[in-house]
This record gives structure tokens, C-alpha cells and sequence, in this order.
């Protein structure tokens, strides 16, 4: 769908995303994985697809909308064991994405 | 979905354009709150409201229409027809007098209480909207483009140095993100509720408490209305699960025009899971407001922090 | 195996809102939170009630789709993980707490309700679920009750077996069951609850289960010590235990985790010549707790305990507990790039000085940073083997140290998973253990498998394999 791999690379990178132990807590915080129990609309979810993006793997319209949907509350980075600002990685994915779909 | 964000985005741009508001309506709804008050047009300390409280009976009726057609149907007319459809809101968005006296009222409320806490400042009867929307959906090149344009021109051609607040979507742009892209913006920023030492008593004994996530986990604000409410005699009910630093959660409004199913989902736990706590909810955000108030389904009354330490509630 | 047969099926009778096929969001249930080899299910479904876990299953093995239940995916052992294009039954919409019944000292929960959601709710009540895994914020009950979860308080009120009362399974042939009673007394023939309870979904699907609730302890108190040496740490917790006390929680933290964790948060200090620091909280009457501390300050300090502090104040507790709750974020921030691997062994708490130096020397063999902590009150030692994820010979160590760690549990006595499971890490290592205790056992249970699961459909490949 988008090219921008390269971009995301960079964030992930930025971010240290790959820190992420997967360990969940996060999502036991998150108001909109609370309203759907879908897990693109998780942070755990969120940063991984930010990890596949990098990996040049699509995303379709609904986990489009996980990454969108995201209301930036910053739950989730108070509850990171890893200390990832989960909360600015997803930030600065939608300006990718969206930058992406203005194009 | 990329469809609905370049509607999405022209109607925003076409509207910032048109009156300097995200939504089009008329300028004068952002100004009619200080009618009969006697505060000064000009002057280097300013009151910035953004418009953004007296905004909030408008969003409600744009979420309400946006909510029957969801954007993935929206999308590809919006983004063929944005001026048609601006042109259309502004008939359309008509909300009752009742919402717009009430949001008028909380402004009427901020301003009076810096008033008697012998605060001097003007009001800015065209002060343009700050483009928190724009940054925090992520169109981060149009809101750099629209802040150095319009609001840090705005500003400086006016030779305003200090900026009150009032809500937490602007103080965010003001102190964290527009000087992380412009530097220093040459203003003195504070929020309202740090200028306010004397409250009046509440009306209200009981409550319990919706965090901005703003103010609680990106400004460190959250003990700053604990601590007024307190002065006035409001006891605030505290819960590890509800109200805690991570737990407290979002009131779902920062995607209502993304998601607005989903925006509203995330209202209505958030309603159920204060409920619990206490009848009365104080926010101290317009669009928690905004968005609690339209999904609390008379289960609880929503009130503003200001309408609070004014006794008006 | 026909898939497609399935999918029309499944798709009749489920909501399209229940499936998932999209490939990123599958890619979204490769993982767990464990090393192994991730794979991508071929398709998720998200279950709302016992009745669609059945259809579901019926139909999984009328066309032999293998099958993996899942809910919080907090694994630490692969269980999870959806390989050879299985289905996973994702399971956190099942999240109603149905009832809290005081007189009859239960709680009735659906399995994906979080263990902190509930013992939120239950705290409302004055009562709490005793087992506590590290993971509680994530974790639900599901997944704690196939994996047999245990924590911190475990010396005192054991693993989460000891705390059902009943359950709702789906069996692998598709037929619900409530296995159990709801009732603290239960002889109705073979217990089978407990064969599922920690079988990690391969004999059934938990939906709903009656746990035992206990009221909330009256007053804590919560001690701290240091030792010079990790065998008077060991031998403080053997004296304790002896004196007639069962504390709620001993934690122990040897000096790497003390070094983590003062390089990560700035306020935590810890004598330089300390080898080991314990963590004690005792609950009970607060009439009792002064007696209580006068006793236990004395048998820490005959143990060679020093800097010993106490206190019953809110704070204070969080403070001197700080270094146990840093422990696990110190060392995801501190080790940048690599990985950490939580190990789980036990051994009787007799023992634990030998499994301590043992570990010592397992680690400078492969010269791989192991950090230890436990809940040693029960004998069990989580050390914390740190991994470069993307050097292949740094992984094979890792495996390494696993194995070995395992070996020397099961030589002194001990065993190779407390508290985490088998899931596919530990097949070798469950293999090593019963041999020692009688090997006669693994084909008892491959024909337990067998007899749940005809088919070999319900998370195949894990904990055993049966061919």
C-alpha cells in the first residue's frame, strides 16, 4: 500500500522499539484495546506493527486504523518496563502514515 | 481510511483558512462568553482560550453527524467536495442554546476566578485556534505551517508576551510542542489553575476526579486541581484502578474524528468505570467535556473544574 | 486437515467481527513473551461464551485444525504459539467477573479477566486471590490456571491449583464439562480439574472458573535484610520457616540484581560487602505483629543479616520494595540490545545454597550475565539469563544455561518449572526430570493426551509430544 519503510526503520530505530519484551502490560492500561479487545488497537499490537511496517510488510485498513486510532494518552508508557515512550513511537508513525496518504 | 483523511484534512485547512477554527463556524461564538465582563481587547498579558471550550457544543453536533456516516463512507465525498461540505456544516451545525450557554459559562467562570485572584489581562476577540488538532492527529506539516503562520504571527504582531490558558491541549502546544519545532516562542506561558490561590466553596461535596491525560501524564498537573478542589471542600474520591497515574483513562475523544464508534466506546467505559466512584465527574478539559458529557447517558453529571471553584456548582 | 472446510464453516457460525484474518494483526499472535521461534495462525477467533469455544472446537476437530487457546500471551515458554498453521482462540472477550459470593468463598470469573482486575474487585469486598505471577498486570485467569501459575506468595498459599474450586472446560472433542465442584470438599471420582489445571490448553479450554477467595491480610509488616553471604540469605529463610513463621512473601535479590538496580534508579543503595538482601512480609492480627518483628529480628540477625530495617507505613513498604519491583525494568534498560530470559527453577529450600553457587558457575562456564532473584520462602529461583537475541551463538548459549540450570535443579532435588510451564522450551528438560522420578510417567501422560485428545488437536506439540 506505502512505501515507507525506510522511514519507519528510522523510528523503530529512534525509538528502540525492539526493546519491547513483550510482556503485555500494557495493554491491560489501554482504553481503546479495552473498548474493542482487538489487539491493533493495543500498544503491544501498535508497536509491532510499526516493527512489521519497517519490515516492508502492509498493513490493511484495519490495522491502518489501530495505529491511527490511537489517543496518545500515554497509559501505556507509565507501565513499560522497558521505558519505551510508546505513546510518541505511534505519534510519529501516524505523521508517516499520514504524510504517506496525502501523497 | 485515505480517503477520509484528506476530507478530513480540508475541511480542517479550509476551515482554518476560512475563520481560523478547525470547524467552520462563526467567529463569534468564540468571543460571545466575555459580553458584559469589561475585559480589555488589548494588552500584553493575554487570556487564550483557543476557542476550543466554546467550540465544544459544534463538535458535538459534527461528531453526532459523523457517527450516523462513518469516514470510510464519508471519505472519498469529503475529500472530492470539502467546500461543499464546510459550506454545509455551517447551516447545519446548529446546537441547542443551552450547550452554548453552558460552555460559555465554564470560559465566563476561568476568567472570573483569575479576575478575582487579581489577575490583569485582555482578551482576544479574533484570537486564532492553536492547531493542537492538526499536530495531534498527526498532520504535523500542516500544523507546523499553520502555527508559524497564523499563531506565532498572531502573537508576536501583537506584542503579547504572557499567555494565561485555559485548557490543556494548548498549554501542551505552547510549552512542549511548538518550541520543540520554533525554539523559544518569546512568551511567557502559564496555565489558569496556577494563577488561582483563592476559590470560592463548591456547591458540590463529593467527586470524582477524569484526568486530562494531558495534564496528568504529559504536563504533571494532575495534583494542581487536586489541590483546588480541596480549597474549595470538594472531597475527591481516589481509586488505585480508576484514578491512578496509568489507570485513569482516556475519555476517547482525541480520535472522534477517526473513529468516532471507537471515541465513543472509550467514553462510555470511562463513564461506567467513574460511575462507580461518584455521580459527580469534574474535568478540567473541553474536550473530556465534550466527550464524557455526550456519552454519560444521565448517569452522571459532568462538570467543569471552573464551574466548580466558582460555586456555581 | 481441511482448512477451508473449517473456515465456511466457522464463518456461519461466527460473526465476521469475531474473526481475524487480516495478516498483520495475525502476525499480532506470533509471539508470546518467551524466545521461541515465532509462527503466524492462520486465523484468530475471538470467542464471547462457552457455547461458540464449543461449535468452534467441534468443528476444529471434525476437519483437524489444530487449535491454540490464548488470552494474555504473557508466556514465558512458547506455549502460545500457533505453530503448523493453527487457529488461535483468542480468549480476552470472555472478561465478566460473574459473581463474588462471600458465604460460599468464591469468586465465579471468565478466564480473560486480568488477576489485578480481579483482586481490584475483590479487594472492594475485603478479599483477595492469593497467587500473584510477576505478570499480574497482564496476565488473566485463563492463562494462569493452564499454566499453573504461582508468585511471591506462593511459600504461603501455594500455586493457583490450590485455589479452584471448579471449572468449565471445553474438552478437545468439543463437549463442555464442569469439572470440580463449587464446593470446598470434592470427591467426585478422578479429579480431572486438576490434570487440566496447568496442562497449558492442550487438554481442554478453561471458560469460567469458581476460585477460592481469602479475606485481605489485617496488617502487613514488611523486613528488609542484608547478608554477606547467599548462603545465610538461604539459611535465614530455612530459619524462619522453622520457628513456626509463614511469612506472606520472601524475596530474595542477589548482588547483580542490587547492582541493576542502583544503576537504574538513583534513590536505591545497598552496602558494598552485601551478597544478597531479602524482602519478609508478615502478615497477621496487628496485635501480634510487634512480637512477630521482635522474633524475626532476631533470627535475621543470628542468620549474619545486617542493615536490617522494618516498617508497617504505605511508603515506607514501597520504598524497601522498590528494589524487587526495579529488578525487571532495570534490566531491560540497562543491557541495551539484549534480551532477557526469566528462568524458573525450584529446588527444596534446604538446597538453595548449592542452587545459588550453582548458578554462579553456570554462568561463568558460558560466560552469559545471570542475574538472580526468587521467591525463595518455597525454594523457587528465577534467574534471569541476559541474551544477545541477534548473535546466534549468544542464543544457543542461552539455551544452554537453560538446560543446565534445569539439570542442577532436578539434581538437587528440585525441579525444572515452578511457576512458568513446559510450553516447547522445556520439553527436554520435563523429559531429563522424569527420568530421574520414573520415566513410566511420560507415557502415562501421552495417554492422557490420547484419550482427551483423539485427534491431537488442542495445542499440539506443547508440554509433550505424542508420537
Amino acid at each position: 500500500m506505502i512505501l515507507i519503510n525506510d522511514q519507519v526503520k528510522l523510528l523503530v530505530e529512534k525509538y528502540s522499539l525492539a526493546r519491547c519484551a513483550r510482556c503485555n502490560f500494557c495493554e491491560s492500561v489501554c482504553p481503546t484495546y479495552a473498548a474493542t479487545r482487538r489487539r491493533v488497537h493495543g500498544p503491544r499490537g501498535r508497536i509491532w506493527l510499526i516493527i512489521y511496517l519497517s519490515q516492508g510488510i502492509d498493513v490493511n485498513s484495519d490495522e491502518y486504523d489501530g495505529l491511527l486510532s490511537c489517543l496518545n494518552c500515554r497509559a501505556c508508557n507509565q507501565v513499560c518496563p522497558a521505558g519505551i515512550e510508546i505513546a510518541e513511537a505511534i505519534h510519529d508513525a501516524k505523521v508517516l502514515l499520514i504524510r504517506s496518504a496525502l501523497k | 481510511m485515505e480517503d477520509w483523511l484528506r476530507g478530513l484534512r480540508s475541511i480542517m485547512l479550509s476551515s482554518l483558512n476560512y475563520n481560523r477554527l478547525p470547524i467552520p463556524v462563526e467567529r463569534g461564538v468564540c468571543s460571545e462568553w466575555a459580553r458584559g465582563m469589561g475585559i480589555p481587547e488589548s494588552g500584553d498579558t493575554v487570556i487564550y482560550t483557543s476557542c476550543l471550550y466554546q467550540l465544544v457544543p459544534y463538535i458535538n453536533s459534527f461528531t453526532g453527524l459523523m457517527e450516523k456516516i462513518p469516514p470510510s463512507a464519508l471519505g472519498p465525498l469529503v475529500s472530492r467536495l470539502s467546500h461543499l461540505v464546510t459550506s454545509f456544516a455551517r447551516v447545519a451545525l446548529k446546537p441547542p442554546r443551552s450547550e452554548v450557554d453552558r460552555v460559555n459559562g465554564i470560559v465566563r467562570a476561568i476568567a472570573t476566578l483569575l479576575i478575582r485572584n487579581g489577575v490583569k489581562f485582555a482578551y482576544m476577540p479574533d484570537e486564532p485556534y492553536s492547531g493542537a488538532l492538526l499536530y495531534e492527529l498527526g498532520f504535523e506539516d500542516d500544523f507546523k505551517e499553520y502555527f508559524s503562520s497564523v499563531v506565532l504571527n498572531y502573537f508576536r504582531s501583537r506584542g503579547i508576551k504572557n499567555v494565561i490558558t485555559i485548557d490543556p491541549h494548548t498549554h501542551h502546544i505552547l510549552t512542549v510542542v511548538a518550541p520543540r519545532f520554533f525554539g523559544d516562542l518569546g512568551l511567557r506561558v502559564v496555565n489558569y489553575m496556577e494563577l488561582i490561590k483563592s476559590v470560592d466553596r463548591a456547591r458540590v461535596s463529593r467527586v470524582v476526579i477524569h484526568d486530562s491525560c494531558l495534564y496528568s501524564r504529559y504536563l504533571g498537573m494532575r495534583d494542581v486541581y487536586r489541590v483546588l478542589l480541596e480549597k474549595a471542600g470538594v472531597e475527591h474520591v481516589e481509586d488505585p484502578y480508576v484514578t491512578g497515574v496509568s489507570t485513569s483513562m482516556c475519555c476517547g475523544g482525541p480520535v472522534e474524528s477517526i473513529n468516532p464508534s471507537l471515541s465513543n466506546k472509550v467514553a462510555r467505559l470511562r463513564i461506567d468505570a467513574l460511575s462507580k466512584l461518584s455521580n459527580n465527574v469534574v474535568v478540567a478539559c473541553p474536550i473530556c467535556y465534550a466527550n464524557l458529557s455526550r456519552n454519560s447517558g444521565g448517569r452522571v453529571k459532568v462538570l467543569d473544574l471552573a464551574e466548580v471553584l466558582t460555586g456555581a456548582q | 486437515m481441511d482448512f477451508e472446510a473449517f473456515r465456511a464453516e466457522v464463518k456461519r457460525i461466527m460473526d465476521s467481527s469475531k474473526i481475524i484474518e487480516s495478516r498483520g494483526e495475525l502476525m499480532l499472535y506470533s509471539y508470546d513473551a518467551s524466545p521461541a521461534e515465532p509462527a503466524i495462525p492462520r486465523m484468530v477467533i475471538q470467542p464471547e461464551t462457552t457455547n461458540e469455544v464449543s461449535e468452534v472446537i467441534k468443528l476444529a476437530n471434525k476437519y483437524l485444525i489444530p487449535i491454540v487457546p490464548s488470552s494474555g500471551r504473557t508466556s514465558l515458554h512458547g506455549g502460545p504459539i500457533p505453530y503448523n498453521g493453527a487457529v488461535v482462540l483468542d480468549l480476552m472477550r470472555m472478561n465478566k467477573i460473574l459473581e463474588v459470593n462471600l458465604e460460599d468463598s468464591y469468586v465465579h470469573v471468565e478466564v480473560g479477566v486480568r488477576l489485578d482486575e480481579l483482586n481490584a474487585e475483590l479487594a472492594r469486598y475485603g478479599y483477595f486471590f492469593p497467587p500473584d505471577p510477576a505478570s499480574s498486570a497482564a496476565a488473566t485467569v485463563g492463562g494462569s490456571l493452564a499454566n499453573g501459575a504461582g508468585g511471591m506468595r506462593g511459600a504461603k498459599y501455594g500455586t493457583v491449583k490450590d485455589w479452584v474450586l471448579g471449572a468449565e472446560v471445553v474438552l478437545p472433542t468439543g463437549e463442555p464439562v464442569f469439572m470440580g465442584c463449587r464446593t470446598l470438599k470434592c470427591r467426585a471420582g478422578y479429579d480431572l480439574l486438576s490434570l487440566v489445571i496447568g496442562s497449558e490448553g492442550t487438554l481442554g479450554v478453561i471458560t469460567n472458573a469458581y476460585l477460592k477467595i481469602w479475606p485481605l491480610p489485617e496488617a502487613i509488616v514488611r523486613l528488609r535484610a542484608y547478608f554477606r553471604d547467599v548462603v545465610d540469605a538461604a539459611r535465614a529463610v530455612g530459619m524462619v520457616k522453622a520457628k513456626g513463621f509463614r511469612p506472606l512473601i520472601v524475596e530474595f535479590l542477589d548482588r547483580g540484581t542490587m547492582e541493576a538496580v542502583s544503576g537504574y534508579v538513583k534513590e536505591f543503595t545497598y552496602p558494598r560487602d552485601s551478597e544478597a538482601m531479602l524482602i519478609i512480609d508478615l502478615d497477621g492480627p496487628p496485635e501480634a505483629m510487634k512480637r512477630y518483628i521482635d522474633s524475626m529480628v532476631n533470627i535475621l540477625k543470628g542468620a549474619g543479616g545486617y542493615g536490617i530495617e522494618w516498617t508497617s507505613d504505605k511508603d515506607e513498604m514501597d520504598r524497601i520494595y522498590m528494589a524487587r519491583r526495579a529488578a525487571y525494568p532495570a534490566l531491560l534498560r540497562l543491557f541495551s540490545g539484549m534480551r532477557v530470559m526469566p528462568e524458573d527453577i525450584s529446588v527444596p529450600p534446604s538446597r538453595l545454597p548449592e542452587a545459588v553457587k550453582g548458578i554462579g558457575s553456570i554462568a561463568s562456564k558460558y560466560g552469559l550475565k545471570i542475574v538472580t532473584w526468587g521467591h525463595v520462602g518455597d525454594g523457587n529461583l528465577h534467574p534471569n539469563i541476559i541474551y544477545n537475541p541477534n548473535d546466534q551463538s549468544s542464543v544457543s548459549k542461552l539455551y544452554s544455561v537453560s538446560k543446565e540450570l534445569g539439570l542442577m535443579a532436578i539434581n538437587l532435588g528440585g525441579t525444572v518449572s515452578s511457576e512458568h510451564g513446559i510450553g516447547v522450551l522445556k520439553k527436554d528438560l520435563l523429559t531429563s526430570e522424569l527420568e530421574v522420578k520414573g520415566i513410566a510417567q511420560l507415557r502415562l501422560m501421552k495417554a492422557i493426551k490420547r484419550v482427551f485428545d483423539p485427534n491431537n488437536i488442542l495445542n499440539p506439540g506443547k508440554v509433550i509430544d505424542i508420537d
